[in-house]
């Protein structure tokens, strides 16, 4: 790839968002008048963006689900580290007022963030709640 | 003379008051000699003079500054430097006044063989035109300092020949000027090439007087001749020749046909937005339309043909 003009416009600032990553790039610019003529050049190189490890967790930051939350683990419920994700699964109701932090992904919960399925409100579908299920049809009337 | 103040004695005689001071009637010639068939002839031979003698002192140094261009003046030619490298703010703000009122300031980059950095802050200073030396062989004058504030250089000694000017006569028994009498053939330095781009600027000023100080600036850099090599295939600049050697014939040639060049930028940085590289500047204050920005992945050498546009992409 040879020269490219990448910004022709009368401001002060720009960003290359167009620019490869993790690689040096060579910048001038030229200053042009109402006549039509060109100033002398005027040169910058910068070196790719810094590699960082802002939470010192061992993931960079640009890897790293929580780049800003000591996360080693990764930890990723619903797409959005739980380690920075205010509701960790996507349910509607914050973690700190969510009864069940994990509920499955996409069912219907009540206000305190317990499911329908969980007839025994303890986060889990197992038999003990089809227990519960059932005790709804067969105990006394 | 179009004005003449003597900041010391607090007069309107500015001649030379005492031995040894010889040096401004030497630059003096190199700008204003006239054009009369007598004796030597300066750059500007019909230009008008004002004369000053001051210093040391800071605030008669920015004084004669400020007092020059409320007189009138085109173009303050500076053939000095500071021993030190404390740049006053008093005079660091009257140039930066005067150059936006339009006089010109034009500083030699002195004679110390180094960089101007070390040797001449006033020549340094963006607003100033920083004047070197060349030699009559259109090589540099070794002793001119050199570095990224020069702008360019013009003919002075160091070659074969040295520079004929105006002289301080000696008295009888004195030793007041370089030599006998009226004239001295034997001047030069970066005192010398700098009147010598004054009264250069002077003409161009002359035929178009339109012309901001930047612009003034840019049109005797734009018409140099590139003497020498060692020139940066983008941005022209040498740190031993500036811009160039000024070609008195090609910049006045320029000026009266209307032509100008805008400034480059200046304080050029760069950040980072996330993974973007983000870079910032400052246009120049006059004669700008827009900024072009060109990107490489590899060192490269371009310049922009005058005449033409270019786009994004």
């Amino acid at each position: 790839m040879g020269v490219q003009v990448v910004y022709n416009d009368a401001g002060t600032s720009f960003e290359d968002m167009s620019a490869p990553d993790d690689t040096t790039l060579y910048y001038a610019l030229f200053v042009r008048n109402a006549a039509n003529r060109w100033s002398w050049g005027t040169k910058i190189t910068v070196a790719p963006a810094p590699v960082t490890d802002y939470d010192d967790d061992g993931i960079l930051d640009e890897d790293d689900n929580c780049p800003f939350t000591f996360n080693p683990d990764q930890a990723d419920f619903d797409g959005e580290g739980d380690a920075c994700d205010p509701d960790i699964d996507d349910d509607g109701v914050l973690n700190e007022e969510d009864v069940c932090d994990f509920s499955p992904l996409g069912v219907s919960v009540r206000p305190d963030g317990t499911f329908r399925a969980d007839a025994d409100g303890d986060c889990d579908v197992d038999l003990a709640d089809f227990a519960v299920f059932a005790a709804e049809f067969t105990g006394p009337q | 003379m179009v004005w003449t103040w003597d900041y010391g004695q607090g007069d309107s005689s500015p001649s030379p008051a005492a031995a040894g001071e010889n040096h401004g009637t030497a630059v003096a010639g190199v700008v204003a000699g006239r054009a009369n068939l007598i004796g030597v002839r300066g750059s500007a031979p019909l230009g008008g003079l004002i004369a000053q003698r001051w210093g040391p002192g800071t605030s008669e140094d920015a004084d004669a500054i400020l007092d020059a261009s409320a007189h009138g003046a085109d173009v303050h030619s500076n053939s000095w430097s500071y021993q030190d490298l404390i740049l006053p703010d008093v005079v660091a703000n009257a140039i930066r006044t005067v150059t936006a009122n339009g006089m010109l300031v034009v500083f030699a980059v002195g004679n110390e063989y180094g960089s101007i950095a070390d040797n001449s802050l006033l020549a340094a200073m963006p607003e100033t035109l920083a004047v070197g030396a060349s030699t009559d062989a259109d090589a540099h004058a070794t002793y001119s300092n050199t570095g990224p504030e020069l702008d360019l250089v013009a003919p002075s000694n160091g070659g074969l020949t040295a520079v004929w000017t105006t002289d301080v006569r000696d008295g009888l028994f004195s030793t007041d000027g370089y030599a006998v009498g009226d004239y001295f053939n034997n001047f030069g330095g970066t005192s010398s090439a700098t009147p010598l781009v004054a009264g250069v600027a002077a003409l161009c000023r002359a035929v178009d007087p339109a012309l901001t100080a930047t612009q003034l600036r840019a049109v005797l850099e734009h018409t140099c001749d590139q003497i020498g090599s060692s020139y940066d295939g983008t941005t022209s600049h040498s740190d031993t020749f500036g811009y160039g050697r000024l070609n008195a014939a090609v910049g006045v040639q320029a000026a009266n046909a209307g032509q100008t060049w805008p400034d480059h930028v200046s304080n050029l940085s760069s950040s980072y937005s996330g993974s973007n590289p983000v870079l910032n500047w400052d246009n120049p204050p006059d004669d700008v339309s827009t900024v072009m920005i060109v990107r490489s992945l590899a060192v490269f050498d371009f310049k922009p043909t005058d005449g033409t546009n270019y786009s994004v992409g």
